[in-house]
């Protein structure tokens, strides 16, 4: 029984994540390669404010949301700056920036990381399990509502062409950093569980392989969707605790997928059809250029 | 007073003047033609009047309000609508949500209107309205990208023409369409004109551009060698001599 | 002490060098993020490794290692981004992710997880001393090598017919095709010097630290990114500047500002900083 809530926890955290990521890189075609940087910054807010200011657990989520959204609307801003190639690079960099700043800084509890993390009494794991699930529902609730809001149709217009987009009315910026600080801040939300779930934070944890993780999973399931989000956390997120052997072999399973997909269906298994379409536009040389 | 106006419009680049001291005038109801060889600065003048790019020199003024060197989507939020000269509809959404996304402008000025707010029926209604107007219902719900080029002009035309704009403009629209085609995209024009809609139009085809506009400016190495109706164009020596080194027919 | 430093800052600029301009010669063929260029790096040392063992042979070792990993490079442009070309950008990025953490597990499996020594029981040989700077018979050979085969992709590129198509199709490929390029041998043949160069780096680095591990292409993996845009993406002069700068600036921070943030830190410190300033790379040419 334990066992299963505890892989019940892991999976709620991860449709979480998945479903933020998509916000971002789904539904504006923003690549972001250092999603669980924002985990990684609203755990240890929780960490921080709770070993360090005996602040309840509780009031640790609007924190975390608010500093990993405070990260977010940064990087949006480089979003704004540079073209999709670079901005791959510049998460992955923030991403990398972040760890090492945990890691190195005495501050933040160096390369121990910050132990001792316990929920408040009352909290057991069954009740950290439905606190999980309610945040992956209340994500694929925003994620829901936003699809369907004008936010989310000027997005997905700018993912397609955002000159077009801008043509209508809808200024790119604004609705770049929007995603950002909406997807970064969900991500943050998550920090706080996964904190008092593992009772440790720790920089590395929070990655490149865990935000290429989360990169697969929203890949693997279909960018763009709130099924294929939670689809491709779910089954990639059981796959090592269903077929033991894949835990042995995970970068290579992982490595293999986002190949496979990629070379034989690049919208995913339930995913839009935008990433299918050939050719963006605006890049300039090249031999992309060429339709396949 | 005319509805846009620009005056003594500059844009160079690197040394080479694309558009070089350009003073123009639409009027409201007029369907006015931009014509001129290739390299003339037409589709410059365009980007510059869009906000793509911003003017080296001079103004481009909407009702006497300086626009110039505002950002696309404000330039559009004051009712200006365009269309692009290669396709550039949203190609994974459907017909309808191509155009419904364009009658978001009011919501797309603040991040809270748009994240609170969702198409209603009453923008649903005006989307099928348009997608009406322009032939497209039959094709609603087909993802942009799969229709063909005549039916993305169209769909293109719809979407610039949802927000109801003051003016639009349009780039190149009969490029690269069927005799067909370009004829029923002509007629649409025309409808549209007739209802009140003021045009700028930017064509190399001479023989579209002298059959809709009423009046027609000559651009040439980035200045305004003519202006005037088709008929005082076409006798215009300056004008031949123009196409002539473009190896072009004057004549329609 | 400070020409000391900048020897050592030499020294990892030209390997880093040598990784990146390969990889920005493939984005300007192809504009693809080639992040698996960092896996061609690895089997460069592993190659390395194995052709070392069997011969003791260091330049036999070392231009096998080249050959393989050209050949590995050529592969993966013919079966993995041949046919993704056209797909927007996002596609090829997210296979070459999966293609770079494929090969790492690959490594581990085959080598094994372990840190293998690449040349055992051979101890580093003395210093060369010169006016107080010490410098390794291996930091000699970086340079020799680093420097001939920079020399050499530099004729390539601009003094041969297939540089020429290189450029003609990172221009514009229409044209390049009008011209008569065959350009999927074109960028085919240009991944594979890249990756020739990678898997040089490979065998330098491995010999210079002797050590040899699966993930050792991590960290060179996020570096080279930031390189290459640092460069000014596609623009091979910038990057090999770009990496002299940064190998410079590593090498200097850590020794005379301590440890604010881990080496590796820096490079993104430095991008980030030079991308807000510059968000078009330091290096770039306008209108590229």
């Amino acid at each position: 029984m334990y066992y299963y809530v505890v892989v019940g926890i892991a999976l709620a955290l991860y449709v979480t994540l998945t479903l933020s990521l998509n916000i971002i890189t789904g539904y504006g075609g923003q690549p972001t390669l250092g999603h669980a940087a924002f985990l990684g910054v609203g755990a240890y807010t929780a960490a921080m404010l709770m070993t360090r200011a005996g602040v309840s657990w509780w009031l640790t989520f609007p924190a975390a949301f608010l500093t990993a959204a405070l990260l977010g609307l940064v990087v949006g801003g480089a979003s704004l700056r540079v073209r999709e190639d670079f901005l791959a690079i510049t998460t992955m960099g923030v991403g990398f920036v972040v760890v090492a700043v945990f890691q190195y800084t005495p501050w933040f509890g160096g390369v121990m990381g910050i132990g001792g993390l316990v929920p408040p009494p009352g909290v057991d794991k069954v009740a950290l399990l439905l606190i999980a699930t309610g945040l992956a529902a209340f994500t694929a609730l925003v994620s829901w509502w936003l699809e369907r809001s004008w936010a989310g149709i000027a997005l997905r217009a700018l993912r397609d062409d955002e000159a077009a987009a801008e043509a209508m009315g809808a200024d790119t910026r604004r609705f770049k950093l929007l995603a950002f600080v909406i997807g970064t801040g969900l991500a943050g939300l998550a920090g706080p569980i996964y904190a008092v779930h593992l009772g440790f934070v720790s920089g590395p944890d929070f990655g490149f392989h865990f935000s290429i993780t989360l990169l697969t999973m929203a890949v693997f399931g279909g960018l763009g969707t709130i099924r294929g989000a939670v689809a491709g956390a779910v089954i990639l997120g059981l796959a090592p605790e269903v077929f033991r052997f894949i835990s042995d072999y995970r970068n290579l399973v992982y490595g293999g997928l986002l190949i496979l997909m990629m070379l034989i269906r690049p919208t995913g298994l339930l995913g839009v059809t935008s990433l299918r379409l050939p050719g963006l536009p605006g890049r300039k040389g090249g031999i992309s250029r060429a339709a396949p | 007073m005319p509805l846009l106006e620009c005056r003594s419009l500059s844009r160079h680049f690197a040394g080479l003047r694309a558009l070089d001291g350009v003073d123009l005038e639409v009027y409201p109801g007029e369907i006015l033609g931009i014509i001129g060889p290739n390299g003339a600065g037409k589709t410059t003048l365009f980007n510059v009047i869009c906000g793509v790019l911003r003017p080296t020199a001079g103004e481009v003024l909407l009702e006497g309000r300086p626009i110039h060197g505002l950002r696309p989507s404000q330039i559009a939020q004051l009712g200006i609508g365009r269309t692009f000269q290669i396709s550039r509809v949203f190609k994974a959404m459907t017909a309808r949500e191509n155009v419904l996304m364009a009658l978001g402008r009011g919501a797309y000025r603040s991040a809270w209107a748009a994240l609170t707010r969702r198409p209603g029926p009453a923008e649903r209604r005006r989307a099928e309205e348009l997608l009406e107007k322009v032939g497209l219902l039959p094709y609603a719900d087909q993802p942009a990208g799969e229709l063909s080029l005549g039916l993305q002009r169209r769909l293109e035309l719809a979407r610039a023409l949802a927000p109801s704009p003051r003016i639009l403009m349009l780039d190149e629209p009969v490029a690269g369409l069927t005799r067909g085609e370009a004829e029923t995209f002509i007629a649409l024009i025309r409808h549209l004109h007739r209802e009140g809609l003021t045009v700028l139009l930017i064509e190399h085809n001479l023989h579209v551009t002298m059959q809709l506009s009423q009046r027609l400016v000559v651009l040439s190495h980035g200045r305004k060698i003519a202006e005037g109706t088709p008929a005082e164009v076409r006798a215009n020596p300056a004008v031949i001599a123009a196409y002539l080194g473009d190896d072009e027919e004057v004549a329609g | 002490m400070l020409l000391q430093q900048l020897v050592n800052g030499v020294v990892a600029g030209g390997l880093y060098a040598l990784v990146a301009l390969g990889l920005t010669m493939v984005y300007g063929v192809l504009r693809i993020l080639h992040v698996a260029h960092a896996g061609i790096y690895t089997l460069g040392a592993y190659l390395g490794l194995v052709f070392y063992s069997a011969s003791h042979n260091f330049p036999l070792a070392l231009l096998g290692a080249m050959a393989l990993g050209a050949l590995a490079g050529y592969l993966i442009q013919r079966l993995l981004y041949q046919p993704l070309l056209g797909a927007p950008p996002l596609v090829p990025l997210i296979a070459s992710i999966g293609l770079f953490i494929l090969l790492g597990d690959t490594y581990r499996l085959v080598f094994g997880a372990q840190t293998l020594a690449f040349r055992a029981g051979v101890a580093e040989p003395e210093p060369y001393r010169l006016a107080g700077v010490a410098i390794t018979g291996t930091q000699v050979l970086i340079l020799a090598v680093a420097a001939a085969l920079l020399a050499v992709t530099w004729l390539v590129v601009n003094r041969t017919r297939i540089g020429l198509a290189w450029r003609a199709v990172a221009t514009d490929l229409e044209i390049a095709r009008a011209m008569g390029v065959d350009a999927a041998r074109a960028v085919g043949l240009n991944v594979a010097l890249g990756s020739a160069l990678a898997a040089a780096a490979g065998v330098l680095v491995a010999y210079h630290y002797n050590e040899v591990f699966p993930a050792m292409g991590d960290v060179p993996a996020y570096k080279m990114l930031a390189i290459v845009v640092l460069g000014g993406l596609g623009n091979p002069v910038g990057t090999v500047a770009a990496s002299l700068f940064l190998g410079l600036a590593e090498t200097l921070v850590v020794a005379y500002a301590g440890y604010l943030l881990p080496r590796d830190a820096i490079a993104f410190v430095a991008l980030i900083g030079a991308l807000m300033l510059r968000p078009q790379g330091l290096f770039a040419r306008r209108g590229t």
